[in-house]
């Protein structure tokens, strides 16, 4: 094995990364760029193309990909679910020779018996590694009903009212984060969630929505969202008729943006989850590992980490302060089992990153 | 259905009629098309009033099922905030045709319309709440409410188009109705009467035999056209009958009126009593008589014949018995004269003329003697008596220079001498024939 790899450095490692948001947005932004530096870390030559939140254009990119001459092609892709569009980028690169690694959002239960899992139906489909999605939902629903609690009159029943802000039907992490606030409000049986809507991840349509929302249900005092795009979109409604983020309405969202992370030191929003924009970067450790004959497959095909970190107004500035302009202070290469042999579990979380 | 030319002279037909010609096959046509058309309107009006009436009730269904099927998911929509998809939905109720405009007004306000704007101020066709989606947790209530404003265009379309489609088919099923009648018509009825007309019209007594044929198809049935050809045959048969029997009248009637002419003519030149010619046919006749003696250089004879004594007679015998006499001298003298040449004239009371064309004195003077002779042997019978007659004669003969009256002086003074010299004679006498000559 060790020969093997030795011989190999000349020819570098390539992968392209089909990420399936927008060019000006911070978290699918954020998420590329810490590619960028695991990929350095481990002399990986990354292609990062976007599908700019249109699933169509991400089946495009990878006909496209699998399309190319054999010299130019990728050695693996790594792609996400959203969408639900896993399976049919899968179905692309089925026989191309690019490898495939799911990040970010895997295939729902059900699609998995329907398509398989890694290395069954579709052979060059190597394996997943997915944030704890669930987390984000539960941690920043339980902080947000805590703060409610302790700040906002509860409604004429006695409850405390709450609207949701989801991101879409099909998304696997879409769907955990929701279930996430479920249980958080199922734990808290002095909490209503009055209605939970979709708002496709936008800012726009969320303060469009929330509009509605809040003229529908004039006595909710919390808004779960989830992302901090949509919270953001939620209370510029807010404001619009009136109200004060943070005060007369509390705010939840999800991503380590700037402006979310602004937002928890201003206290205008009141909790925020974030940090699985890493995920990205360990599936590159995950590929470079077994690239170089380290299979993952004694820890599962299938990874799933706890990567949320909650954070409050201190922990934002940490954040701030080591991740601001870059995430180059992060050392992949010690999170390698190849360049470790000694490591035997990846730790592959967010929190550690910050203490 | 275009009227024939007429073949017959309209002139003439008008006449009778009064107006002008106008065949009968083409106003039965045109009544037909009439009553037709009338019809027509009639089938149209009942048939678009229910079309209406059907097209309204499928129209109001239609636009109750577009709401019906609609609200669920506008139902959806409004709650989940999906503010394109209601749009999107609005929009699509706005495209079916039945539809003119939607109107969307969710429970806090916010409206969503689409479709034609003129029609928005619109009766509203229906209006129905949008309930919150079941399970949602908005109770039962409302999150909007959907008004639709019918396309009052598209249902008149629909009336338009059905009563467009009941006018092409009746108007066809009509026109060709009325074909087959116009066709039926002319052949059955215009062409049989036209050619009967043209027939009669050009009857006349010469041509009354040539029969009539109408070459129309054999059929089982005898009809009205078939009657009045009979009736036309019957006619000319009559109208055959009585020309000739008038023929026959008229040739009877020309015969009669010719004897009768005759028998005028005679009775005017000839006296009743005596057969003889009468004085006044005497001038013209002698004329006649010496022109021709005169052409043909030939000699002429006349003999003045008075019975004598003949007042005696009437006065004896009584007038019946002298016109007895006179008959019986008449016929004597005819009988013994030459038929076609002598001719004899009763100059009046008992005077006759006896004219002889072609004779000389000498024979007429024998003549007269042998009139004389016979006169005075054979009486008279009158009621079974003998009455003995004789007469006195004068003869003269024609000379070239005289005239007719002359020569009638000439021998009546001849007779006047024979009478002085005695009666029962001839003068001159026949002994002084040659110095006479």
């Amino acid at each position: 094995m060790a020969g093997l790899w030795l011989a190999l450095p000349a020819c570098a490692l390539s992968v392209a990364f089909i990420n399936p948001g927008k060019t000006d947005e911070a978290y699918w932004v954020a998420a590329a760029q810490a590619m960028q530096v695991s990929a350095k870390n481990l002399d990986i030559e990354l292609e990062v193309l976007y599908a700019e939140r249109n699933h169509l254009r991400a089946i495009e990119l990878a006909r496209k990909l699998a399309a190319r001459p054999k010299e130019s092609r990728p050695d693996y892709v790594v792609f996400s679910n959203d969408y639900a569009t896993g399976a049919q980028l899968l179905r692309a690169f089925d026989g191309s020779g690019i490898k495939s690694f799911m990040a970010f959002s895997r295939l729902t239960a059900d699609e998995e018996t329907q398509h398989g899992t890694p290395r069954k139906n579709f052979k060059d489909w190597i394996g997943s590694l997915e944030p704890v999605a669930e987390e984000a939902g539960y941690l920043t629903a339980k902080a947000l009903i805590q703060r409610a609690r302790a700040t906002q009159p509860h409604g004429p029943d006695g409850k405390y009212h709450l609207l949701a802000i989801a991101g879409d039907r099909s998304t696997p992490t879409s769907i955990k984060r929701n279930e996430g606030l479920l249980r958080a409000v199922a734990e808290a049986p002095d909490v209503v969630l009055d209605q939970m809507i979709y708002a496709a991840w936008s800012r726009e349509k969320a303060a469009e929505q929330s509009e509605w929302l809040f003229d529908r249900f004039p006595g909710a005092r919390m808004v779960w969202a989830g992302s901090d795009l949509m919270a953001f979109g939620a209370m510029q409604a807010l404001e619009k008729r009136g109200g004060q983020p943070g005060k007369s309405v509390l705010f939840s969202g999800v991503n380590t943006s700037p402006e979310a992370l602004q937002q928890i030191k201003s206290g205008r929003l009141t909790s925020l989850a974030g940090g699985h924009f890493i995920a990205g970067a360990w599936a590159l450790v995950m590929i470079h590992d077994y690239h170089h004959g380290r299979d993952f497959a004694d820890e599962g095909l299938q990874l799933e980490r706890s990567m949320f970190v909650l954070f409050d107004p201190s922990l934002a500035k940490t954040f701030e302060n080591r991740f601001g302009q870059t995430y180059a202070s992060i050392d992949f290469r010690s999170h390698s089992k190849v360049q470790n042999p000694k490591l035997n579990k990846y730790e592959f979380g967010f929190a550690q990153l910050l203490r | 259905m275009t009227d024939p030319a007429p073949l017959l002279t309209p002139a003439t037909a008008g006449k009778t009629a009064g107006g002008p010609f106008r065949p009968i096959a083409s106003q039965l046509i045109r009544s037909t098309v009439i009553l037709a058309m009338v019809c027509m309107v009639g089938v149209f009006v009942v048939q678009t009033t229910l079309a209406v009436q059907q097209d309204s009730r499928q129209y109001q269904h239609a636009v109750d099922d577009i709401a019906r099927t609609s609200v669920p998911l506008l139902s959806l929509s409004l709650w989940d905030i999906e503010l394109n998809t209601v749009q999107h939905q609005v929009e699509l109720i706005s495209q079916r045709p039945q539809i003119g405009y939607v109107q969307v007004t969710a429970s806090i306000g916010h409206q969503f319309f689409a479709g034609d704007p003129a029609l928005k101020g619109g009766p509203v066709s229906l209006r129905i709440n949008i309930p919150a989606p079941e399970g949602s947790g908005g109770g039962s209530g409302t999150v909007g409410e959907l008004s639709l404003v019918g396309n009052q265009r598209f249902l008149m379309e629909a009336v338009l188009r059905n009563a467009l489609s009941v006018l092409l088919g009746y108007g066809i099923f009509t026109a060709l109705i009325c074909g087959l009648i116009a066709y039926i018509l002319r052949r059955e009825l215009q062409n049989p009467l036209q050619h009967m007309a043209q027939f009669a019209s050009r009857l006349t007594p010469k041509t009354l035999t040539q029969p009539l044929d109408l070459d129309r198809p054999r059929r089982a049935n005898v009809d009205e056209i078939d009657l009045v050809a009979d009736g036309f045959s019957t006619l000319q048969q009559g109208l055959r009958e009585h020309i000739k029997d008038l023929d026959f009248k008229v040739e009877e009637r020309t015969t009669q009126l010719k004897e009768l002419a005759e028998t005028n003519r005679l009775l005017s030149i000839t006296d009743a009593l005596t057969g003889c010619f009468n004085r006044r046919t005497l001038d013209t006749r002698l004329q006649e008589e010496l022109g021709r003696s005169k052409r043909y250089r030939r000699k002429l004879s006349v003999i003045c014949l008075d019975l004598d004594s003949f007042k005696h007679i009437n006065d004896a015998y009584g007038h019946a018995a002298g016109d007895e006499v006179l008959r019986s001298v008449g016929r004597l003298l005819r009988n013994s004269t030459r038929q076609n040449l002598d001719w004899i004239v009763r100059m009046g009371g008992e005077e006759f003329l006896i004219v002889q064309p072609e004779t000389e004195l000498a024979s007429a003077q024998a003549h007269a003697d042998r009139l004389r002779q016979q006169i005075a042997d054979q009486p008279v019978l009158y009621n079974g008596r003998e009455i003995h007659v004789t007469a006195s004669l004068g003869v003269a003969q024609w000379q070239p220079s005289e005239n007719g009256q002359a020569l009638i002086m000439r021998a009546d003074a001849l007779l006047y001498g024979a009478k002085e010299a005695g009666r029962n004679r001839v003068y001159p006498p026949v002994s002084a024939l040659g110095d006479l000559a």
